[in-house]
């Protein structure tokens, strides 16, 4: 239960603005806020991911990710991905299905933020079940000067438990302006509950790189259960979004 | 979304001529909407084609940085060091041009926020400007192929309520408000750069329409040169760029979308303007900006047409005879028009034996140099007119085969290389008005012997190759007949080009 729900949140909730940009952040792309955008109308994306999350009182875990993205409407978008992670090999854990929708309800001006709202629903599959999730997410994301741009992320995740919450505070500026436009700084610290509704800490930086006009890479390091020893652990993760 | 309307403020700033009835009482809804309305654009294997030329790709991509600097300066208040770190700035971008397509809005982030409603207008036209471009380098596509993709995506384009229209818009009336070259004046290197970047943006259409691909980067050698060295800094430029003045070929075939693109340029020179006015408000400056937006835009003007309209207005779409792909400039009317660099033209005469152009899209010949493109009637007249003008040049000349057109490319010293090894050239002089007939291009020798076979008036006539015949010159035609009006850009304030 413990890693299914590593899993749930590490890939909670839809994703970026356009996929193919680096200039907008996806969630799990490569740290787990987002921003208040969603991609265009009409854009398929199809996203891969790989982490390896490394704690101090057990053996590695692995994870794989994908998803396919569609902007099924304006400021609208629809996600179906497949999350897998396991210490030993996936043959007995195939992970869980993803069903996923964000709304963007208003953009970014001068005074007031861009707002975003997201619904999702997972599933287990395979051979060692579990219980299926759903989860709500609230997302704002504001310009505050000199290109960075601040991110709030609020997610409650109802299960068989008690609902669980999480707060993400992320930001986001672009490297080596004005001499190059290709890479963006992705970086974040939260808090959110555990199974138990005992608060860890997290905290992450990462990388978005442009690869081409439909292809971007990004890759991070994410520090997670600051504050419990026992749960201490870093995850390392490599992505690649591609548009087609 | 379209019919819900809202009101606005009916409070006329005093900054303009025209008359309040050029004012909407109401603006469409989505200009001041609170959503962001991302579109994609359209899938295909056209999709950035434009990689395949990796020096104008690049160069395309810097126009959208150099843009967005130049408008985030003067959206934070940094209009003072516009043309000294500004511009410096920009520079380096357009010298080290980046390798990928580049969000404005990442780039402008003040600018694009404020006026949102223009930087989706920018936006949608910037992806008809790639797309457009995409079809054009496809290595697949036949040229029949190519002109029914670039209709398609002139229905995509419109299709959206943020479309600019694609009817001729009189550019004096445009061009004629009391904001009118405030940006120009005071910012006359910044400026200089924005008409560059337009006109790279309008030169590279005929570049492309119909031409050979395997010409593409040896033509853009001469124009990417021609950009870095000259266009980006002409400060002495009378009036922006017109697409039918750099592509007439293009603007010709396709004039409604030569007009929305001479119709976006036209918005960002009144943008530059309304932003560089020292007397607006922010709130003025806003204001004027949806005004502006709403002018040409396309739902602003349905069921007006083409050739027809009040003269020197808002709905004036005359244009000047043969070229339905561009509106009426200043001290212009059906007959002539006045072109930055070449003086007053007759837009359906050859530019250099003032005879009547063919109406056929595939004959004569087009001379691209010294920064404009002209339209001639025959292989004698491009020859003879590049041979006037200092630089390099291109010469893109119909052949006997319409699917085959003749690139020819000179240098500094009119030495001249065909994209046709075994182009031979029929000059058999004789009276001008007819030159159509005796000066001509053929692909092979077999070509022009058949065509010869037909012409018997033309027999004993001795093909000539691409040496021979560029030995030659004919002088200025009989019936060259030059307009001497001055310009109509006479400088009225002091700095003004």
């Amino acid at each position: 239960m413990r890693v299914k729900a590593f899993t749930l949140a590490l890939s909670m909730v839809p994703a970026l603005v356009i996929a193919t940009d680096h200039n907008n952040v996806d969630a799990n792309r490569p740290l787990r806020f987002e921003d208040a955008s969603t991609i265009a109308f009409g854009e398929r994306t199809f996203e891969f991911g790989v982490n390896a999350m490394i704690g101090r009182r057990n053996q590695p875990v692995y994870g794989l990710g994908t998803e396919f993205k569609y902007g099924v409407g304006v400021d609208q978008e629809f996600g179906l991905g497949i999350e897998s992670e396991s210490a030993d090999g996936f043959r007995n854990n195939l992970g869980h299905l993803e069903v996923r929708y964000l709304r963007q309800l208003r953009r970014d001006t001068e005074g007031a933020p861009a707002l975003a709202i997201g619904i999702q629903f997972a599933t287990p599959y395979g051979n060692q079940g579990g219980d299926p999730e759903f989860g709500l997410r609230g997302i704002a994301s504001h310009y505050v000067g000199n290109y960075n741009w601040l991110h709030f992320n609020a997610d409650v995740t109802f299960g068989n438990n008690e609902p669980r919450l999480g707060f993400l505070f992320g930001l986001s500026r672009p490297l080596g302006y004005p001499r190059d436009f290709s890479q963006t700084l992705v970086m974040e610290a939260g808090l959110e509950q555990d199974e138990n509704r005992q608060w860890n800490a997290i905290a992450g930086i990462g990388i978005r790189q442009q690869l081409s006009p439909r292809a971007v890479i990004d890759y991070g390091v994410l520090l997670q259960g600051m504050g419990q020893s026992e749960k201490q652990s870093v995850a390392l993760k490599f992505g690649y979004g591609v548009s087609f | 979304m379209l019919t819900t309307m809202i009101v606005v403020t009916a409070v006329a700033v005093a900054t303009t001529q025209q008359s309040s009835a050029d004012r909407p009482a109401t603006l469409p809804a989505w200009m001041r909407s609170q959503t962001a309305r991302h579109i994609d654009y359209r899938r295909g294997s056209d999709n950035w084609a434009i990689l395949g030329l990796e020096p104008f790709a690049r160069d395309m991509f810097a126009t959208g940085v150099g843009h967005a600097m130049a408008y985030e300066a003067l959206a934070t208040g940094h209009s003072a060091s516009l043309e000294t770190e500004v511009f410096d700035r920009i520079n380096t971008v357009l010298k080290n041009p980046p390798l990928q397509p580049v969000d404005e809005y990442a780039v402008s982030p003040t600018f694009s926020r404020r006026y949102f409603a223009l930087e989706q207008v920018f936006e949608w036209s910037h992806t008809l400007h790639f797309q457009t471009i995409d079809v054009l380098m496809h290595p697949g596509w036949s040229d029949q192929r190519k002109d029914e993709e670039i209709e398609k995506l002139w229905k995509i384009y419109s299709a959206q309520p943020y479309a600019l229209s694609g009817l001729p818009m009189n550019m004096e009336y445009l061009d004629g408000f009391e904001f009118s070259g405030e940006f120009r004046t005071r910012y006359p290197k910044v400026n200089a750069l924005f008409w560059g970047y337009h006109w790279l943006q309008t030169v590279n259409y005929d570049m492309f329409y119909r031409v050979p691909r395997n010409t593409f980067a040896s033509q853009y050698e001469v124009i990417g040169d021609r950009y870095h060295t000259t266009e980006l800094y002409n400060t002495r430029r009378e009036f922006m760029p017109m697409t039918a003045e750099t592509s007439p070929r293009f603007a010709k075939r396709f004039p409604e979308i030569a007009n929305s693109f001479d119709n976006l340029h036209m918005l960002h020179d009144n943008v530059n303007d309304i932003l560089a006015a020292p007397g607006l408000s922010q709130g003025e400056k806003q204001r004027e900006i949806e005004l502006a937006i709403w002018r040409v835009l396309a739902t602003t003007h349905i069921g007006e047409t083409a050739g027809e309209g009040q003269p020197v207005s808002l709905h004036d779409h005359r244009y000047s005879m043969g070229m339905p792909g561009m509106g009426m400039m200043k001290g212009s009317d059906e007959e002539v028009m006045y072109m930055p660099g070449m003086g007053w033209m007759n837009m359906s005469e050859c530019g250099h034996c003032s005879m009547s152009l063919s109406q056929n899209a595939n004959a004569g010949a087009t001379v691209t140099a010294d920064g404009w493109t002209m339209a001639v009637r025959c292989a004698l007249c491009a020859r003879d007119m590049a041979a006037q003008t200092l630089g390099r040049a291109i010469i893109r000349s119909a052949t006997e085969n319409p699917d085959q057109m003749l690139v020819l490319i000179s240098d500094e010293l009119g030495n001249w290389t065909s994209n046709i090894p075994t182009v031979v050239f029929l000059e058999y002089m004789d009276e001008h008005p007819s030159c159509n007939r005796w000066s001509k291009a053929f692909s092979s020798l077999d070509a022009f012997h058949a065509y010869l076979r037909e012409r018997p008036e033309y027999a004993g006539a001795e093909p000539l190759t691409l040496e021979e015949w560029a030995s030659r010159n004919g002088g200025e035609p009989e019936t060259y007949k030059r307009i001497d009006r001055p310009s109509p850009y006479q400088r009225s304030r002091e700095g003004q080009p």
